[in-house]
């Protein structure tokens, strides 16, 4: 028996979070006694997707189903072909992305398993680590299910290594007719790197004040090449779109930098971003708590800071 | 005894944290401290959509029918905001002596229209020397055909500056000293030979001071009968004093709150300063004077909810503790936060300033220290 | 058209828990417990939906121990019209109330349940798919748009990129973003008049659900804190700084 990796893709590329989950996947084979891993591609005119899996290290086996259906991942159809596929494995792991999290609890239940959300480590084949409470507290389990449906926090691992030559599997499966239908996805347009996996973030807060006083952070990043994020109070605000939101509920990022400007510090926005590798703080309120858990704080109005930051780099 | 609060207090409670927490920090709340009106009339709206200002008034005129202990969670949660707007004023003072002394119909049309949201009251019957005793004023209203003719003075009336109507307690028969003969009146802030000087106190409150020059009033103006208010007027100050005191009591609490964290979090010689000892005693001893004062604001509560027959010397007893109590928990929580406790940026320094003003209003903890001399307890 | 809001009790928003020295779990005697932030959402919108006209009635439950009905009192004083507490001293995992929920909104017979999207306690964000699953429903998940229109529901999620559009056909299942609406404050009247609605008692074990735990907690332990750095004193150190070790 062995584990299924699902694999999350635009259509064209393998998601760089799943590569995380595929390092944690790694760890958890080991546990087993090696067993094999699959990767599992579902879309619609994915070839290239499955052909880019099958270098994922310790991917043994790229299943892949190209069909309409999975042109938008539907938690519906989802559910059911990976319901049906579980029968052959032991584990289901994937990333933490929006996908896995709208249908892995789904198999969990039709499985009769507790889904282990967002683990931060592997234990043992069968014990876990994950963060609760927005991360001011860590929870080691041990299941006692026989199938483990897991979700990885992508912060927490490295990225697997693109060295396999793995072979692809086509397989076909018929499924139920589904009582709910995509109708439009707006999706954001950047040519920054993607907030998930950027090197470098640099976010912004509430003290931006405006959505036009974001364009001070795009000049800054176009400089660093980073990805933009915000806190929960700048989107709340309207500054900038909900995928931009970086905390408790939005995304776990961490970069190797990441630049928090007028943001005080929330629990919920540290919880996204607290395991990031460099933390630099811009930020006028001396006592803001983000401050706390940055490397290099800097005391100061951040309308001047900005134009000058973009300067000097 | 039983403290646990009832299903009503409890969800009141949580209703008006929830408010401060989400649209009453403290940027807010110093933003409408340096407004022009000092409080935000949309927040007013709220208050009444959401039947507070509706909560010490009975079932009778369209209110929630709360009694004074119902009335003291609200106040403890509005100290902990230092929420500016008018309430302590237009409920705890003015809505209640009209509902206390006024006639039926003055009952019925003020209090549907405090409830709406539409009349703000300021009760006006501090003077110079009579801070709480209002057999000491000497404002007059003299009896002329059907008109009475108002001269005096008033002082530091909270709310006076934004009120719709104002209360004014004067003296219309006897003499300084006298129970009997004193009166309420009802006028418009704009009255002619009325003039009034509007000020922002320490705390970031508003109030007035009022002048009455010859001011001709109808006989309509009179709040209830003539002669009679004193008793009402009197029970009303010793319900402010509780429901002033739990405001004070949920400020402690803030204060408390705040400068633990404070000590959890600064550093000093490589450890946080909350774990000095000396620094832990002081914590302590914060915590039991609040805790005293809030047993003793719970006592008083009850006394005068009940209408005991030491109640008001339990209300006075109240204002004695609070005045020592506020004074130490404040001056500590500066002190425990060094000089950034008496900035303007931090809300410290604004918490103990509401203290004090407490301290002052309705009677110092002398003056009612010097009362409690003078009243025996009566055995029950 | 029926409503079932699922909520559940958890400490306060604003509480910094603490790990108790002992590693069994967080210290939670004496803090202060409040409806989970998400749930609120849901009951927000399910009341909206009923205020719109769309719903007739809207039915919360809770799960958990006896003083999950303050947070059934607190979901009908902002306006849902009875409640349900299903009873039990045992920590129940998202799988066991996932499978209780799906009991109730047979037995009620609803058309829509609306929760959460996940708790601010264990952070597990899968009670409402796991719904979903159990009884052969669509579901919405992530919602920060919430559309009824005769048998269908339209959702707008958030999602990683962006935003989605899904169309659902009735009864569904939604769980609630953050931005999906502004919960109200509780009015003094209604929480007067929620003194008065229907609240059932049940317990668990009468829905013959199995509780066991399948997850055992081994250990609750303090992440690993960071410490405060240093002030840097203009832009020139700090880009100095981040040069030196290699930053940038």
């Amino acid at each position: 028996m062995s584990i299924l990796l699902y694999v999350e893709h635009d259509g064209i590329n393998v998601n760089e979070a799943t590569l995380k989950a595929a390092a944690a996947a790694n760890q958890l084979a080991e546990h087993m006694g090696n067993v094999e891993i699959h990767a599992l591609v579902a879309g619609s005119g994915t070839i290239s997707v499955a052909e880019q899996a099958t270098k994922i290290a310790g991917v043994a086996k790229v299943v892949h189903i190209d069909n309409a259906a999975y042109e938008n991942p539907l938690a519906e159809n989802l559910t059911q072909l990976v319901q049906n596929l579980m029968a052959d494995y032991m584990v289901l792991i994937a990333a933490a992305t929006t996908t896995a999290k709208n249908f892995l609890p789904c198999v969990a239940a039709l499985q009769d398993v507790m889904q282990i959300s967002d683990i931060i480590e592997v234990k043992s084949a069968s014990s876990f680590s994950r963060p609760i409470y927005a991360g001011n507290a860590i929870q080691t389990l041990e299941t006692s299910d026989e199938k483990l449906i897991i979700t990885v926090r992508t912060t927490a691992f490295e990225t697997a290594e693109l060295s396999a030559n793995a072979a692809i599997t086509d397989i076909t499966f018929a499924a139920e007719e589904a009582t709910s239908s995509f109708i439009s996805a707006e999706l954001s347009e950047s040519e920054r790197p993607d907030l998930a996996s950027a090197k470098i973030v640099i976010s912004g807060g509430r003290g931006m004040g405006s959505g036009e006083n974001f364009s001070l952070i795009e000049r800054v990043a176009d400089k660093l090449g980073a990805a933009i994020g915000a806190s929960r109070a700048a989107v709340d605000a309207g500054y900038v779109p909900n995928d931009y939101q970086v905390g408790q509920t939005g995304k776990v990022v961490a970069p190797d930098l990441y630049i928090a400007v007028g943001i005080s510090g929330a629990i919920q926005h540290l919880a996204g971003m607290k395991d990031s590798k460099i933390i630099v703080a811009i930020n006028k309120d001396e006592d803001a708590p983000i401050f706390q858990v940055a490397d290099f704080g800097l005391v100061a109005d951040l309308f001047d800071i900005l134009p000058e930051l973009e300067k000097a780099l | 005894m039983d403290f646990s609060l009832s299903d009503l207090q409890q969800m009141m409670q949580d209703s008006v944290s929830k408010f401060i927490q989400k649209d009453y920090d403290f940027e807010t709340r110093q933003s409408l401290v340096n407004s022009d009106l000092g409080y935000s009339e949309d927040n007013w709206k709220l208050f009444s959509d959401l039947g507070w200002l509706g909560l010490p008034i009975n079932a009778e005129y369209g209110g929630i029918g709360g009694n004074l202990i119902d009335t003291i969670f609200l106040q403890e949660e509005l100290g902990k905001g230092l929420v500016v707007e008018p309430i302590f004023s237009t409920l705890m003072l003015g809505a209640n002596l009209v509902q206390k002394h006024g006639s039926s119909e003055q009952k019925t049309t003020m209090l549907e229209d405090v409830i709406s949201g539409k009349l703000k009251l300021a009760l006006a019957h501090a003077e110079g020397p009579a801070a709480f005793d209002i057999t000491q004023i000497s404002t007059t209203a003299r009896k002329e055909g059907d008109k009475y003719i108002l001269n005096g003075h008033k002082s530091v009336v909270i709310g006076g500056a934004s009120a719709d109507k104002i209360l004014i307690c004067a003296r219309t028969s006897g003499k300084v000293g006298d129970e009997n003969g004193i009166s309420i009146f009802i006028i418009n802030p704009d009255q002619q030979g009325t003039s009034t000087r509007a000020y922002t106190t320490n705390d970031g409150m508003r109030a007035a001071d009022i002048k009455f020059n010859q001011v001709i009033l109808d006989a309509t103006s009179l709040l209830g009968e003539a002669d009679t208010a004193f008793n009402a007027v009197d029970q009303v100050l010793h319900e402010a004093i509780v429901a002033l005191s739990a405001e004070a009591i949920g400020i402690m609490g803030v204060l408390i709150d705040k400068t633990a964290e404070y000590l959890r979090t600064r550093q000093q010689f490589g450890n946080a300063i909350g774990r000095f000892q000396v620094l832990q005693h002081r914590m302590a001893d914060m915590f039991m004077e609040t805790e005293q004062a809030k047993s003793m604001l719970y006592f008083a509560a009850i006394e005068m909810a009940e209408n005991k027959t030491n109640a008001k010397r339990a209300a006075k007893m109240l204002k004695v503790k609070i005045g020592s109590a506020t004074r130490f928990v404040g001056q500590q929580a500066v002190q425990l936060h060094g000089g950034m406790g008496v900035s303007d940026e931090l809300d410290i320094g604004h918490y103990f300033k509401r203290l004090t003003s407490i301290n002052t209003l309705l009677g110092s903890k002398d003056y009612h220290l010097n009362e409690l001399i003078k009243i025996p307890a009566i055995r029950q | 058209m029926k409503i079932l809001v699922p909520v559940k009790r958890v400490v306060d928003f604003n509480v910094k828990v603490r790990v108790k020295a002992d590693g069994t779990g967080v210290d939670i005697d004496n803090v202060k417990m409040s409806m989970n932030p998400f749930d609120e959402i849901a009951v927000e919108e399910a009341i909206r939906l009923k205020e719109a006209g769309s719903a007739d009635e809207v039915i919360v439950v809770s799960v958990g121990v006896q003083q999950c009905q303050e947070t059934l009192r607190t979901a009908l004083a902002m306006g849902a019209d009875r409640a349900i507490l299903v009873k039990t001293d045992a920590l129940v995992e998202p799988l066991a109330v996932a499978k209780i929920l799906a009991k109730i909104a047979e037995e009620e017979g609803t058309n829509l349940v609306i929760l959460g999207k996940q708790s601010i306690d264990d952070d597990c964000n899968q009670t409402g798919q796991m719904l979903a699953a159990l009884i052969g429903r669509p579901q919405g998940t992530f919602a920060s748009e919430v559309v009824v229109e005769d048998d269908k529901v339209t959702v707008i999620r958030e999602v990683d990129g962006g935003l989605e559009t899904i169309s659902m056909s009735l009864p569904a299942i939604v769980t609630a973003d953050l931005r999906l609406n502004e919960p109200r404050y509780a009015s003094l009247p209604n929480i007067m008049k929620a003194k008065r609605k229907p609240l059932s008692e049940k317990m668990a074990e009468d829905y013959g659900v199995d509780l066991k735990p399948r997850h055992k907690i081994i250990a609750i332990s303090e992440p690993v804190t960071r410490e405060a750095g240093i002030k840097v004193a203009d832009v020139t150190e700090l880009v100095a700084k981040l040069k030196s070790v290699g930053a940038i």
